[in-house]
């Protein structure tokens, strides 16, 4: 489960309301989120450096108090102090859920993806927020936000990679290509001479951060790289971005791409980006669209920001949740969870607005689920299933209970071992040739106590330091 | 050969039970006993001679040499109960019964307290029809991730274990409790091991709603934590599942005070476990016609209930094998 850390007095003058502590929890409680840790910057940074270096970072660190937020692994829209402020407000009923637009310039900005880029990372989106101002809190929050969902539902990177630029410092149109190494070269984010992609692999393989990701496209013949049109690098997705274009607190026209081995992932990362932090544009909630031309020609056009519509019965959701309400109800109760809801066929049925912030909800029971959510799980009243079931043990389990019962009244003490051990433990120990032992070897053991599947329970019993003492052998028999 | 006559007897009777008074022990008596009565004893030689002797002289010495054999018997069972009463009699002054030493020590035997504890929570829900079942130690990715709706590359993955068992087999009404170890490709501390067990729980039938998943999970917390438990659920995320849930109960340890609790962290409440409707995807791939049934499915880690029902600390006390801390449950 994800966490966020947005610090508490931006969060409540957003809110418009100061809560205490205990009524914040409350809120997310009720909202299906949770509120982890109240901590501040000096806390965290001394948790992870120690009390001494902390001291000595102690101009950096701040004793503003930060609220570390639980929030599901499916809610991206939830991944920033934008979107919880916004989901709170709604779930409050202070503002409606506004409504996200993509508009389509006259001469919109194109990027042309090469064929080879399907030998890599076959594909991109990119949209463009205008005129967009920042402050120091709502920038930092843009760049977490983007590791957040790098991390998530990108897969660390490998499913998708994004790209922020600033518009300004480019001309269209762009190229998604992808080449071999030693032909890109460029200046990277923060470094101040160029290197070749080759250089930047084993640059970053000591990076603590970077190296992570360079597996993903390590071993293929050519990498993927974003050009404009005087061949300035974009990003080498989805390692590094280019120095040239990078963005800082005065950027006003951020052109986003996210490349990606998986499309609907893609499009799901750019419309939360988007739909987040269009907020801050001048006409706020609306990104213009980039035309992508795919190498098969076809051309896309992003963000697509699409809003669906999905009926479910008033009957289906009581009987799924268990409560018994009316059809307008439930439409009130979905429309404080951003699913603008409206009551038809006289009252049987709710067609509910499925926005493009709400990449979770795929199935009438996701929407079950919202109406659990704003009706309160805790206000559901508890029953037991009206069916009754005989209940019977399997017999091998009822032996094995029969087994344990009697051999601890002999006087063993039960012990229950790992499921790996050494080599050695299954070998050596036992005064047996490895290889006569018709052992599972693990291909990759990460320590040495862990090498095998055990193929007999004693040894992982009679390395720890108890030896003479009685112990029943553990009861799994493999 | 001794010569069978009166003086003969005599002195060898007077020298047998001088010497017989002085013996004491149980091993020098049979000594003197081969001595005198033996196959070859002396008195059993002067027997002997009286065969060559007349008639008359036979009976007069035979009767002195009878009356001699019988005095050694008897001077022989009469100093053997004297050795043995001393012996007795020494043993009850020696050995005298201490009645306040401390008793020895019998070897206890104990169960795990993972098994004990998956034992209560398996007996509570068998209490509420559900059938223990058991899956297999590995599952096919496909019935571990494909069949709950986890695809590829999803996070979720990462996230719950599965609810192995029967589906494939069994038609609703199914109402199944599944102990089993779980695996985790996971860093260990104080609260993650690699290797720990779980029980997962299922129940689908015609008509089986949110309610009736907070219905049966809130006795089985009573169950194992006391009548007087309150519950309280908050929506979470697993992909097999929607809604999802994880359960929590008031915290048993503070009782509400909350301040300095170590168990609840002072929220008032602990987590035990996740939960939520089975996801209806999930149930069409199992056969089961999504728009006639409904299902709840439930998941705990039995070690965590433990250390929380015990106050444990640490969950990697639990494969350490150590004697100090198992013989304590």
């Amino acid at each position: 489960m994800p966490t966020i850390a947005v610090p508490r007095d931006a969060l409540f003058e957003a809110l418009g309301k100061t809560y205490t502590d205990e009524e914040f929890d409350e809120l997310c409680f009720d909202f299906g989120i949770e509120l982890d840790e109240v901590t501040s910057e000096k806390e965290m940074l001394i948790r992870e450096m120690g009390e001494e270096k902390a001291e000595a970072n102690d101009q950096k660190a701040s004793e503003q108090v930060i609220y570390k937020i639980d929030i599901p692994a499916n809610r991206y829209d939830l991944l920033c102090m934008e979107g919880l402020v916004r989901g709170l407000l709604v779930f409050l009923r202070k503002i409606e859920a506004p409504v996200y637009k993509a508009v389509l310039p006259s001469r919109p900005h194109r990027l042309l993806v090469k064929p080879a880029t399907a030998q890599v990372r076959p594909f991109v989106v990119a949209a463009i927020l205008r005129n967009i101002a920042f402050t120091q809190a709502s920038y930092n929050s843009f760049i977490d936000l983007q590791d957040k969902l790098h991390q998530n539902i990108g897969r660390k990177r490998s499913l998708v990679a994004i790209g922020t630029h600033d518009l300004d410092t480019l001309k269209g149109p762009f190229t998604y290509e992808a080449l071999p190494p030693e032909q890109i070269k460029f200046v990277p984010l923060n470094q101040t001479r160029e290197f070749t992609a080759v250089e930047l692999m084993d640059l970053y393989s000591k990076d603590s951060h970077i190296r992570h990701y360079l597996h993903i496209i390590q071993d293929k013949p050519v990498y993927p790289v974003i050009y404009d049109k005087n061949r300035v690098v974009l990003s080498m997705p989805p390692i590094i971005n280019g120095d040239h274009s990078k963005i800082s607190l005065s950027t006003r026209n951020v052109l986003i791409e996210c490349t990606a081995t998986d499309l609907k992932k893609a499009k799901i990362v750019l419309d939360t980006l988007v739909t987040m932090f269009s907020e801050y544009c001048e006409t706020p909630y609306t990104a213009e669209c980039v035309e992508v031309v795919r190498a098969d020609g076809m051309v896309e056009k992003y963000p697509e920001l699409r809003y669906r519509n999905e009926v479910v019965t008033v009957c289906d959701i009581n009987r799924g949740v268990g409560i018994n309400e009316g059809a307008e109800s439930i439409a009130k109760l979905l429309t404080k969870m951003c699913l603008r809801s409206q009551v038809i066929e006289g009252g049987k049925s709710i067609k509910i607005e499925i926005p493009p912030t709400r990449a979770d909800v795929l199935h009438g029971c996701d929407i079950m689920e919202d109406v659990a959510i704003a009706y309160g799980f805790n206000n559901i009243t508890m029953t037991l299933p009206k069916t009754s079931c005989v209940a019977k043990q399997l017999p091998v389990n009822k032996l094995s209970d029969q087994l344990r019962e009697g051999v601890a009244q002999a006087g063993f003490t039960e012990a229950l071992t790992f499921a790996l051990c050494s080599r050695d433990d299954v070998s050596v120990r036992l005064r047996k040739e490895l290889a006569t032992i018709p052992a599972v070897h693990i291909s990759n053991p990460k320590t040495l106590e862990f090498q095998v599947a055990r193929t007999t329970l004693l040894p992982g019993v009679t390395k720890d330091d108890i030896g003479q003492q009685e112990h029943a052998p553990p009861d799994e028999a493999v | 050969m001794v010569q069978a006559n009166p003086q003969n007897i005599e002195d060898l009777t007077g020298a047998a039970l001088a010497e017989l008074s002085a013996l004491n022990s149980l091993e020098a008596l049979e000594q003197w006993r081969i001595a005198y009565l033996g196959r070859r004893g002396s008195l059993t030689l002067v027997l002997r001679g009286l065969s060559g002797l007349d008639i008359e002289e036979r009976r007069r010495i035979g009767a002195l040499a009878n009356q001699a054999k019988e005095s050694l018997e008897s001077g022989l069972e009469g100093r053997t109960r004297e050795i043995n009463e001393a012996a007795l009699l020494r043993a009850a002054q020696e050995d005298r019964l201490d009645v306040t030493l401390p008793g020895r020590l019998l070897s206890e035997g104990r169960l795990h307290p993972t098994t004990q504890i998956v034992r209560e929570i398996c007996a509570a829900f068998v209490g509420m029809g559900f059938s223990v079942v058991e899956g297999p130690e590995v599952e096919w990715d496909h019935y571990n991730f494909e069949m709950l709706n986890i695809p590829k590359g999803h996070p979720a993955r990462d996230m719950w274990n599965t609810l192995r068992g029967l589906w494939k087999n069994q038609r609703p009404p199914v109402r199944v409790i599944v102990p089993g170890k779980c695996y985790r490709y996971e860093a260990t501390d104080a609260t993650h091991e690699w290797h720990f067990y779980q029980v997962e729980g299922l129940a689908v039938d015609e008509g089986i709603t949110f309610a009736n998943l907070k219905g049966t999970l809130y006795e089985f917390a009573r169950r194992l934590f006391g009548e007087e438990r309150q519950i309280r659920f908050r929506c979470d995320y697993f992909p097999f599942v929607e809604p999802g849930v994880d359960m929590s109960i008031d915290c048993f340890a503070c009782d509400g005070h909350r301040e300095g609790c170590r168990i609840c962290r002072d929220s008032g409440w602990i987590e035990i476990m996740g939960a939520g409707m089975v996801h209806p995807r999930v149930l069409a791939g199992v056969g089961y016609d999504p728009d006639k049934y409904t299902g709840f499915a439930f998941g705990m880690g039995p070690e965590r209930i433990a250390m929380l029902k015990y106050g444990i600390d640490d969950i990697r006390h639990f494969y350490a094998n150590d004697l100090r801390f198992l013989r304590q449950f």
